[in-house]
């Protein structure tokens, strides 16, 4: 169930001082979605936080956290119309469920399960990531029932993991499309020899559908 | 004398209140608007059946939608893929809610009055799936013209690979090429037959199961 925001009021300008944040008063100033928004105070909490409770405050940042690194490629992937929930809350739920490790308070993410991207379209099938120089060469393959004509100028969205520094790397690559089936990214100093996952998914040339995201592999320890 | 559909004033359209009338598909419907937020037992069993069966009727749909175009339908407003979820809603979901699963032997991909594949086979070798059956020429409805539709089915990804137009009847067997799958892998298969002219086509048939597995 969406929760909804309890708003005091809404700056309608910002002011020549900049953006307004933090505590005013009785209020609090903060941004929401898009809007400068003021909130009351919250009260003192007198009662004692249940187990549940804090194994979540615990669990939902780590997912959150993670997935914030990607927020550009989630909203490709994630993007729906219809759906209530915007792109990275809808993709922060759906991983929670899913990609979630472990119980209270050892949480951790399985990278496997990690979806970036949900939809119709033909998925990057028999995925391979290969470590070449300073980089990685990663590829997949077309099965002979696909039809390679309607398909083939899908283009292909990478997604890339540090998990030894726990940050997203930099990196080079050429845009590429599903008939290409395969192509060389080069990874930034930073991090050489790190512990690197891959995901793939595909988007159609008009960005209107799009292909699950595929675990691709990992290279490095 | 005159046929007024929707009452002396004529059909409303718009928004009264909760209310909201439309116009969709050949009928005037009107229905409430507003968020629900719980529902009861029955109404979550019959969310869990419905998610079981789109998950395994999306990555078939065109398939589905060559199979159930021409076949009789209940009301005017189903398309095909209305027919093949209501079908395969009540033939598939087994168990008691919660533990509901999907019995693949069951599931109706197609649906018309050519006779059903006969004698239809599956084999994996090195990753190729041969589908053959008998072309039983003898048969009334049968004509040399027809084609084989076949379906290969990964519960594990939730991705299928079809063939819409396949071989002859007459060639007796049709293969599909496997990706380079790193993991063990279970494939459903079915087939069935559709005339020359695709408006007719055969009961699907479920050929078995397979296992891939690295060797």
């Amino acid at each position: 169930m969406e929760q909804k925001l309890e708003i005091m009021a809404r700056v309608a300008k910002i002011g020549p001082l900049g953006n307004l944040r933090g505590k005013v008063g009785e209020g609090v100033a903060s941004k929401w979605r898009s809007l400068t928004v003021i909130k009351s105070l919250p009260a003192k909490r007198t009662k004692k936080q249940r187990k549940k409770r804090l194994s979540q405050q615990l669990s939902l940042p780590l997912v959150s956290g993670f997935l914030g690194n990607f927020v550009h490629e989630i909203k490709i992937g994630f993007h729906n119309k219809q759906a209530k929930l915007p792109p990275f809350q809808a993709a922060v739920k759906y991983n929670y469920e899913r990609a979630l490790l472990g119980t209270s308070p050892d949480f951790s993410i399985d990278y496997k399960k990690v979806v970036f991207s949900l939809g119709d379209r033909e998925i990057a099938w028999a995925g391979k990531v290969v470590a070449e120089g300073n980089g990685a060469r990663i590829s997949w393959e077309i099965p002979q029932t696909s039809k390679i004509k309607l398909i083939g100028e899908d283009i292909a969205n990478l997604v890339i993991f540090n998990a030894t520094k726990d940050l997203r790397p930099g990196y080079e690559w050429q845009l590429s499309t599903r008939a290409d089936l395969s192509f060389y990214i080069r990874i930034q100093r930073g991090s050489w020899g790190d512990h690197l996952h891959f995901w793939l998914f595909f988007t159609s040339p008009d960005g209107k559908t799009r292909s699950n995201s595929q675990y691709m592999g990992s290279i490095g320890s | 004398m005159g046929i007024n559909n929707g009452g002396p004033g004529g059909p409303s359209i718009g928004k009264n209140k909760n209310y909201v009338s439309y116009f969709r598909m050949g009928q005037y419907i009107t229905r409430t608007i507003g968020e629900i937020t719980s529902w009861t037992e029955p109404q979550y069993e019959n969310q869990m059946r419905m998610g079981l069966t789109t998950a395994f009727l999306k990555p078939v749909k065109q398939f589905t939608d060559v199979g159930f175009r021409y076949c009789p339908k209940p009301k005017s407003t189903w398309g095909a893929y209305t027919m093949a979820l209501s079908l395969n809603r009540k033939a598939i979901t087994t168990g008691i809610y919660p533990n509901l699963d999907i019995d693949f032997s069951k599931a109706i991909l197609s649906m018309g009055d050519l006779p059903v594949p006969k004698n239809a086979e599956v084999n994996l070798t090195d990753s190729i799936i041969k589908f053959s059956w008998s072309a039983e020429l003898e048969h009334a409805k049968a004509d040399e013209s027809d084609r084989v539709m076949c379906v290969a089915y990964f519960p594990e990804n939730g991705q299928a690979l079809t063939v819409l137009s396949g071989a002859k009847r007459t060639e007796e067997e049709q293969t599909i090429v496997l990706p380079s799958f790193t993991e063990e892998m279970v494939i459903e298969t079915y087939i069935c037959y559709i005339s020359e002219d695709r408006k007719r086509v055969s009961n699907s048939v479920y050929t078995g199961q397979l296992h891939w597995s690295k060797s």
